[in-house]
């Protein structure tokens, strides 16, 4: 019997990867590109054409509006949080308000929830994944930052269900990027995880113990990654055209989208050359009209080096940060993962080797790593075989709101569920009669800075002075990740409790919409390959009609024979022309078919007037 | 009425003829000198050599010895040497650009009539002034010839200014039609942009827009060949910046690699669909890129 086919997927803020395991061994699945990576973007083209990874990433500057990217900075997130508020500066795409608190965007006229933005990113590597394997493929894990929390996490899987896959797991990417090492197997102690990619900055610190992969130390910065290496080349690039054209290329959204590539591909290349040309031909047109002027340029490695070493010494300060936070010594670490395209940067590699004074993991291609990991874990989830123990652990802590506006947390980060924990609070307030749980998600101890998953309200509690009703709060987490609170009045075993299941922002309700919908959009599918077929096919014949009108026209040497056939053929161009523009598939043929009895109608005439041999 | 319809399609002609489609300025002065076989303004204008001076060279350069022919002269028709891939006729923009922008006219610096709404009122009005009528300096013998013209036809204009924008819109929408009936699509649609421009709340005049502008698309599509084909190009880099292009173009020639189609292209490309495929259309009919 044939193995399941399961895939794993890195989904990422800039791009994408799937991942397979063939032969006990992870490979990388190419995208239909034979592309590895796939670019994390969604557009609605002008046309009404969606658009997913490469393709949209390339008209992103052209069509800002109409390009969404970066989604996974939004996922599951609360419009009103602080940090959504924050991105909004950032972002040249329209964002609102859902109608519980969660994020829409505006795509092709429409709003459209996160989970269904990721979904296109997520069923783009699902077509590629079936290509590859000539199989339809509905099983995947994915992977997700390690300091996701329950919401984003649920959003995720609500993206994967959406996209039509089944999500088996989702994961941490330092473990899966650990997974990927074989760490499971053969390291025991703590290992770094440095991720550098296009859009983010994360650096992990996993402590490994007997296949059991736990998130000693976590942080990173949202807004640090590839692309603000791009932007500095671009900078360097615009300020020199500026200097000598005296024009400013960043606001003409053609120039900028070429510019924004030539960066890109340059700062790559410069990770294993000394110089590269940027040519960009026709960059501009000059205000008063002219000859449109070339940008070219060449840069160097040094250069590049110049350019970004804050950046490049910022992901080093961060690494001191959070490793002095968790009271880990660089010196302890076993080993040192390098994750994302931008650690391929020599001076990178020359910071992170001189910082945790080692040589970082080779290997893996750091692009890839995190995909490999995710499908070492689906192939193990689905083979008994090769299972390696992971174990879920809650991705952050658990508490409520207290007194004073802070947040006690009762069920510290990176505990392994399930798990229950129980602890006494007392009233804040003399003659306090009711008390409010917040059940609350975060490592902030301001308790409006961490995500409020639910609340509920003890009531009846007798009139007493403050500090003397003992409320006892107990917290418990099953295996399926679902969280209980219960509040309970130790003096009159009076109780009340709640049961907190995490949401990516969309209800189940919603969800289902979006599924039924889905149905339907399947169902409508062969129609819409139809009608393109059937436009072409009008098309077709529309340009055979026009071929042959001015043939008709000189074989009609100005007489007027023949031109009532004429008049219905320019009749049926301009009906056909009409027609093309509706959804009408029998509209379509009929014109298909009267414009098909002209052509042979003209045909005929011709052969009947041109002499034989002509 | 048909010596003053002559009249009309000269005028158009001549319009033409500064935007640079001297194709379909000689259809309508053929067709004014059937209407008015006495018409001398048509004659003249139609024996004029439609010659050209020597093409501008982007950015001051000489191209390199060796540098192919095509990379040398490639956009300059014989017929219109100044004329770049690209900008100067915007059809999908030029109908929403303000003024200053727009394609269809001289380059604002140099622009002689700036009070008036029609390049040819005033010249029909007032006798042809060879200097302020040199709008493109050496490049634009059309306007030579309407400077040396002898004895300039008057047109009986009406003085009411709406009347004599209603009489222009006319003209040009009567000349649009002359050369839909000649199936010059592009030349037509000069006229019709310049009619909008002049009455852009018209309701016929934006019909026989988008008539035409599907009929122009039909036609470039068809050139193009299928739009699931890959195109690619053929040129070097370094023959690439002798081109006669404008950053349009070049916008479009930058995103040529090998792995978008057609249709792909006019997804990426920012631009209107019709915009799009002129510029692929000119790209290909000049040897820069092969489709398919």
């Amino acid at each position: 019997m044939a193995r399941e086919t399961v895939i794993g997927i890195d989904l990422g803020t800039t791009n994408s990867v799937v991942a397979t395991v063939q032969s006990d061994q992870p490979v990388v699945i190419k995208n239909r590109l034979g592309q590895n990576l796939t670019p994390s973007v969604v557009a609605v083209a002008k046309s009404g054409k969606q658009l997913v990874g490469q393709i949209a990433k390339r008209q992103a500057v052209t069509n800002p509006d109409g390009t969404i990217y970066a989604a996974k900075r939004l996922i599951g997130r609360k419009f009103s949080s602080e940090r959504v508020q924050q991105l909004l500066k950032t972002l040249s795409y329209s964002v609102s308000c859902g109608e519980h608190d969660d994020i829409r965007v505006q795509l092709g006229g429409k709003m459209t929830s996160l989970p269904e933005i990721s979904a296109a990113v997520l069923r783009e590597l699902k077509l590629d994944a079936e290509a590859y394997f000539g199989q339809p493929v509905s099983k995947a894990v994915i992977t997700v930052p390690a300091y996701f929390n329950d919401g984003q996490r649920q959003a995720t899987k609500d993206a994967g269900a959406i996209a039509g896959l089944e999500v088996l797991r989702i994961i941490n990417e330092p473990t899966a990027a650990a997974l990927a090492y074989g760490f499971g197997k053969n390291v025991s102690g703590k290992v770094a995880i440095f991720d550098l990619g296009g859009g983010t900055f994360d650096i992990s610190v996993l402590e490994i113990n007997k296949g059991v992969f736990d998130v000693a130390a976590v942080g990173g910065d949202t807004l640090l990654g590839g692309e603000d290496f791009d932007n500095r080349v671009i900078e360097a690039l615009v300020f020199g055209f500026a200097k000598e054209h005296g024009i400013d290329l960043r606001k003409d959204r053609m120039a900028l989208q070429r510019l924004k590539d030539a960066a890109e591909k340059a700062k790559i290349e410069l990770s294993t050359v000394n110089e590269t040309q940027v040519n960009l031909p026709f960059i501009c047109t000059p205000p008063g009209g002219g000859s449109a002027l070339h940008l070219q340029r060449s840069l160097t490695r040094e250069k590049l080096e110049e350019l970004t070493e804050d950046l490049c010494e910022r992901t080093i300060s961060i690494c001191e940060q959070i490793l002095a936070e968790a009271k880990v010594r660089p010196d302890e670490l076993k080993e040192v993962i390098l994750v994302g395209g931008m650690t391929r940067m020599p001076r990178i590699m020359a910071k992170v080797k001189k910082y945790f004074r080692r040589e970082p993991c080779k290997g893996v291609h750091p692009e890839e790593v995190v995909a490999l990991g995710a499908a070492v874990q689906a192939n193990a989830l689905t083979h008994e075989e090769s299972r390696v123990l992971l174990l879920d652990v809650t991705p952050q802590s658990l508490g409520v709101a207290i007194a004073g506006g802070y947040a006690r947390a009762l069920i510290p980060k990176n505990t392994t569920v399930p798990t229950s924990t129980t602890e006494i609070f007392t009233t804040s307030k003399d003659c306090q009669t009711t008390v409010k749980i917040m059940v609350l998600q975060g490592e902030s101890e301001i308790a409006r800075e961490n995500e409020l998953l639910g609340e509920f309200v003890l009531s009846g509690l007798r009139d007493a002075l403050r500090g003397e009703v003992e409320i006892e709060v107990t917290f418990d987490i099953n295996s399926e990740g679902i969280v209980s609170a219960s509040a309970k009045d130790k003096e009159t075993g009076m109780q009340q409790s709640i049961t907190v299941t995490a949401s990516g922002g969309l209800t189940r309700e919603e969800l289902n919409q979006i599924l039924e919908d889905q149905g339907d959009q399947l169902l409508d599918q062969p129609e819409q390959e139809e009608l393109a077929e059937r436009r072409r096919d009008l098309r077709d014949v529309m340009r055979e009609v026009r071929g042959l009108l001015p043939k008709i026209q000189a074989a009609m040497d100005g007489s007027d024979f023949g031109i009532e056939a004429l008049k219905r053929g320019e009749q049926g161009i301009t009906e056909g022309e009409k027609v093309l523009k509706s959804k009408s598939i029998s509209a379509i043929v009929s014109s298909t078919d009267q414009l098909t009895r002209t052509v042979n109608l003209f045909k005929g005439w011709l052969q009947k007037i041109s002499p034989p041999d002509s | 009425m048909t010596a003053h319809r002559a009249r009309k399609l000269v005028e158009a002609g001549v319009w033409l003829r500064i935007s640079g489609d001297h194709e379909g300025a000689r259809r309508l002065f053929e067709q004014a000198l059937l209407l008015d076989p006495t018409n001398v303004r048509a004659r003249q204008l139609l024996e004029a050599p439609a010659s050209a001076p020597l093409p501008q060279q982007p950015i001051g350069r000489t191209p390199p010895e060796g540098t192919p022919a095509a990379a040398r002269n490639p956009f300059v028709r014989g017929e219109s040497p100044s004329r770049s891939i690209g900008l100067d006729v915007d059809w999908g923009l030029a109908a929403i650009l303000p003024e200053s922008q727009s394609a269809l006219r001289a380059p604002k610096q140099e622009d002689p009539l700036p009070e008036s709404e029609s390049a040819w009122d005033q010249r029909s009005t007032t006798a042809p002034d060879v200097g302020a009528l040199d709008v493109h300096p050496g490049t634009a013998p059309a306007l030579d010839l309407v400077s040396t013209d002898p004895q300039p036809q008057p047109t009986l204009l009406p003085t009411d200014p709406l009347e004599a924008r209603e009489t222009e819109v006319q003209s040009l929408l009567q000349a649009a039609q002359d050369l839909i009936g000649l199936d010059d699509q592009s030349g037509a649609m000069e006229l019709i942009l310049r009619a909008q421009r002049i009455a852009p709340d018209r309701p016929e005049i934006r019909q026989l827009r988008e008539q035409t502008e599907a009929k122009l698309l039909g036609m470039l599509e068809s050139k193009l060949g299928g739009l699931d084909a890959m195109p690619r190009v053929l040129l070097k880099q370094d023959e690439i910046i002798w081109l006669n292009l404008d950053h349009r173009a070049g916008f479009v020639l930058a995103q040529i690699d090998g792995t978008l189609t057609l249709e792909d292209l006019f997804a990426v490309s920012g631009m209107s669909r019709l915009d799009t495929a002129r510029i692929l259309t000119e790209l290909k009919e000049q040897g820069v890129i092969s489709v398919g």
